[in-house]
């Protein structure tokens, strides 16, 4: 009995341990960017134009980029990914082309960013002539998100009790009429949640915007969706590793807004889903 | 038996099987009488609760394997294909046994199946609220607070509006399964009263939650056993002198 | 009681609109298949070509120069290897003991806390996780093991293994969840301490949930781009010996990234590319393919098993 406590007792210490290696980075790592990046935080740094090789000025074109990638993202791969969720969760049988979906989905959400990004290239900048652009980029990116959603999506639906479901039809809903009428409402909020993490994490990439949309040095701000532009993340990838003699506080400067900018979503989204739970009558 | 009895649903050699196999009904031949109490009891798994929804064709939806024979409202056979089934479900409503109040509020449930059919004009929604709430003996409790949301309501009251959502569409017939099976003896008091008042303008249909139940309610009562009929008829003849003597040691306690 | 008049006159009850929704719910329900299809199509159109324009002796040999038209691919799948292999190896265990610190160890409110955290590193982008190995972890290695530069394939293990962890972690997580209470109570009632409950009962039970979470975790380490291309210093060199752990390499993921941007398109180096992409798209597919095969099978037993 005594040897068993005190295995108990060291198993429990080296896992604690262990965990704590992973864990502990994590703050480490946010803390580290805060201390080190705050300092180039301005409003200039936000709001003005890079100058003088990257090395003076903002990150403007970069940031308004990074937004009008996240909203394009969202424009494709909103309505086909809730859409795609709707039908696995509502319409689809149990069948062979159900199942084709679903191994489509896991792979797509499997396929590595820099293939997306191949993909792109591919498709959208060369076969398609939308050259490197905005909606080259948004096209990939959303195309990259579709997964994320679809999963997130139709697990919400899922969530909501068939009974809501078997009600409204005894009321003389069609099955439309019902899941407009009760089962997305009741789903909503989780959806958003999926949403948003699904965004969060097309704003972070990298790899997929490499060569479909995303420019080195743009000092300027896009003026239609045929336009190349800056995005953060690219934007960090430069500063780092392209162009010499950078000063680091604007590196860390930059890895600190995006960080922000993608982690704001993850907070965002965690609020959305504990104000709706506290909410739910079911 | 009155002789002004008047077949509202006749159901001809009806068989249902799931893919399960778990519950089936096996030719049911039968008629549910209009402005009566028809009472569907049996020991569970006798098909009761798949003969009601078969009588709305909910179980379209379920993973019924088979379902042949005939089920006619009105002398139509609502099982044709090409029938329209939206329409059949706003003639024939159903109340379940778990009370499942939709999460909108109190009046929203009550104009749901209205709206959904196209009927907007408030003053008509009003009016019929208040009508099938009346009707439901739940507008003394709730008139005053329709725009609450109705998961708020005690497990009666949620029972009760349910049973008004469905009069709100001002259906021909009424199904209810096991009504007040989760009810404390008040709440099964009032629905039941509720329902002797409603058999002047309805057909009802219930299947109860116990045999003491069928025989306070009902008017016409047909016993089920493993997806047969064994026997229908009126209450007196049923409860006091079964032809049927699975029928009579059911009732008397024997099984069940 | 007389019925209210005209209330329920519409004839058609589904509408023209809603037979349109429908459909178009149906085509983006069919999206996914096509997607993963027209992807796999335009791999092939543009990678394909190099099978022949590239004789095949250069294709498998150890010299990736592309400048000079050695299209050696063999040192990149030994990077994306070893680097992958390192990785799992690291993200098992510590995903493992994190899930399990997570789920068994720590108090209630602890829980409501971590899980969330673990979360947010999920959601942290690898170029910025990169952007802090080159900073922060490679000059440590460089230090810690005395070696010219900490540019390693080893650093980028670390950092991928890191990354992993939240895969790795809600995977295993949710095998612990759905292991039944009652074997953990059986083992408890035999007077088994926690940890013998979970290190006898409840690991076993849910070996396979673990190995998905192995191979998703591998899933997504083989194909991370950025995090590679930032810390492994991508020289394209064959790996031998164990000590070729702290030199650079380079992955195929990264030599994509680093080197489409600069190629003229439909030469012979673009269409490389291209069947670089192709190959970790097969491996990619059949990685998620066999992880989601078992997390099938490990459903349908439990469905045996409640039934």
């Amino acid at each position: 009995m005594f040897n068993r406590q005190i295995a108990q007792r060291i198993a429990f210490i080296l896992i604690s341990l262990t965990a704590l290696l992973v864990i502990l980075p994590i703050f480490a790592i946010l803390g580290y960017i805060v201390a080190k990046g705050i300092g180039a935080i301005s409003w200039e740094f936000l709001t003005s134009m890079p100058r003088n090789g990257m090395k003076e000025g903002g990150l403007l074109p970069a940031i308004v980029g990074t937004l009008l990638l996240t909203l394009g993202t969202g424009m494709i791969a909103v309505p086909i990914g809730v859409g795609a969720a709707i039908y696995l969760a509502e319409y689809a049988g149990d069948n062979a082309l159900t199942r084709a979906i679903r191994i489509a989905i896991i792979n797509l959400a499997g396929i590595p960013s820099v293939v997306y990004g191949l993909f792109g290239l591919g498709l959208f900048v060369i076969f398609l002539r939308f050259g490197t652009s905005i909606l080259a980029g948004s096209l990939t990116l959303g195309i990259m998100t579709l997964p994320v959603i679809i999963s997130t999506a139709e697990e919400a639906l899922r969530a909501v009790p068939q009974e809501f479901r078997l009600v409204s039809t005894s009321l003389g809903g069609t099955r439309w009429q019902t899941i407009r009428r009760v089962v997305l409402p009741q789903a909503l909020p989780g959806i958003i949640t999926g949403i948003i993490l699904g965004l969060e994490r097309a704003a972070g990439e990298t790899a997929p915007i490499l060569f479909t949309v995303a420019a080195f040095f743009l000092p300027r701000l896009p003026s239609s969706i045929l336009d190349q532009t800056m995005a953060l993340p690219y934007h960090l990838f430069v500063i780092s590793t392209q162009v010499p003699g950078m000063p680091i506080r604007i590196q860390y400067g930059t890895a600190l807004v995006l960080l922000v900018f993608v982690l704001s979503m993850n907070v965002l989204a965690t609020l959305i889903r504990r104000h709706y739970r506290k909410q739910r009558v079911w | 038996m009155q002789a002004d009895m008047q077949a509202k649903i006749r159901i001809e050699d009806l068989t249902v099987r799931y893919s399960d196999g778990t519950e089936s009904l096996r030719g049911i031949t039968m008629e549910l009488y209009a402005n009566q109490i028809n009472v569907l009891f049996g020991p569970a798994g006798g098909g009761k609760s798949t003969l009601l929804r078969t009588l709305n064709r909910l179980n379209d939806q379920a993973d019924v394997v088979t379902q042949t024979g005939r089920v006619l409202l009105d002398g139509e056979d609502i099982m044709a294909s090409g029938y329209d089934v939206i329409r059949l479900r706003r003639r024939v409503g159903i109340v379940f046994a778990r009370p499942v109040p939709l999460p909108m509020t109190i009046y929203q449930n009550i104009t749901y199946g209205l709206e959904l059919a196209g009927v907007r004009d408030r003053q008509q929604l009003d009016t019929v609220v208040k009508r099938s709430l009346k009707q439901a003996a739940l507008w003394d409790e709730v008139g005053n607070r329709l725009h609450e949301p109705a998961h708020a309501l005690s497990g009666g009251q949620q029972q009760r509006l349910c049973l008004a959502r469905s009069l709100a569409l001002q259906p021909e017939v009424i199904l209810l399964d096991e009504p007040t099976s989760g009810l404390d003896p008040i709440s099964t008091g009032k629905v039941e009263q509720t329902l002797q008042d409603l058999k002047a303008t309805y057909t009802i249909v219930i299947v109860p939650h116990s045999i003491q139940q069928a025989a306070r309610v009902a008017d016409w009562a047909a016993f089920f056993l493993q997806g047969e009929l064994v026997e229908c008829g009126p209450r007196d003849q049923i409860f006091t002198n079964p032809s049927d003597k699975r029928t009579d040691e059911y009732i008397t306690g024997r099984f069940g | 009681m007389k019925r209210l008049p005209g209330l329920l006159t519409q004839k058609r009850t589904v509408s023209f609109s809603e037979f349109l929704i429908e459909r178009l719910i149906g085509l983006t329900g069919l999206s996914a298949v096509a997607l993963v299809i027209m992807i796999f199509f335009f791999l092939i159109r543009e990678g394909v070509p190099a099978f022949f324009e590239v004789p095949f002796s250069s294709l498998w040999s150890t010299r990736w120069y592309p400048i000079e038209d050695y299209f050696g691919l063999l040192p990149l799948i030994a990077g994306s290897a070893l680097v992958t292999i390192g990785a799992a190896a690291i993200a098992l265990p510590l995903g493992l003991t994190t899930a399990i610190f997570i789920a068994e160890i720590v108090p209630r409110w602890a829980r409501e806390f971590l899980k969330p955290l673990v979360e947010v590193l999920a959601g942290i982008p690898s170029v910025v996780i990169g952007f802090m190995g080159m900073l922060v972890l490679a000059p440590m290695v460089r230090v810690a093991l005395d070696i010219p530069t900490g540019l390693t394939a080893f650093t980028g293990m670390i950092l991928l293994a890191w990354m992993a962890l939240p895969t790795v972690v809600s995977v295993v997580e949710d095998v612990l969840d759905t292991v039944p209470r009652t074997y953990r109570d059986a083992g408890l009632a035999l007077g088994m301490t926690r940890w013998q409950t979970i290190w006898r009962i409840v690991l076993p039970a849910g070996r396979s949930g673990i190995l998905t979470a192995l191979m998703l975790g591998v899933g997504r380490a083989i194909g991370e781009t950025m995090t590679v291309m930032m810390v492994t210093g991508n020289a394209a060199r064959m790996p031998y010996a164990p000590s070729d752990f702290f030199m650079s390499v380079r992955t195929m993921t990264a030599t994509i990234a680093a080197e489409m941007g600069e190629v003229a398109q439909g030469s012979a180096h673009y269409h490389v590319l291209f069947a670089v992409g192709l190959t970790l798209f097969v491996i990619t597919f059949l990685v998620n393919i066999a992880a989601a095969a078992m997390v099938f099978r490990q459903a349908k037993r439990s469905e045996r098993m409640l039934s």
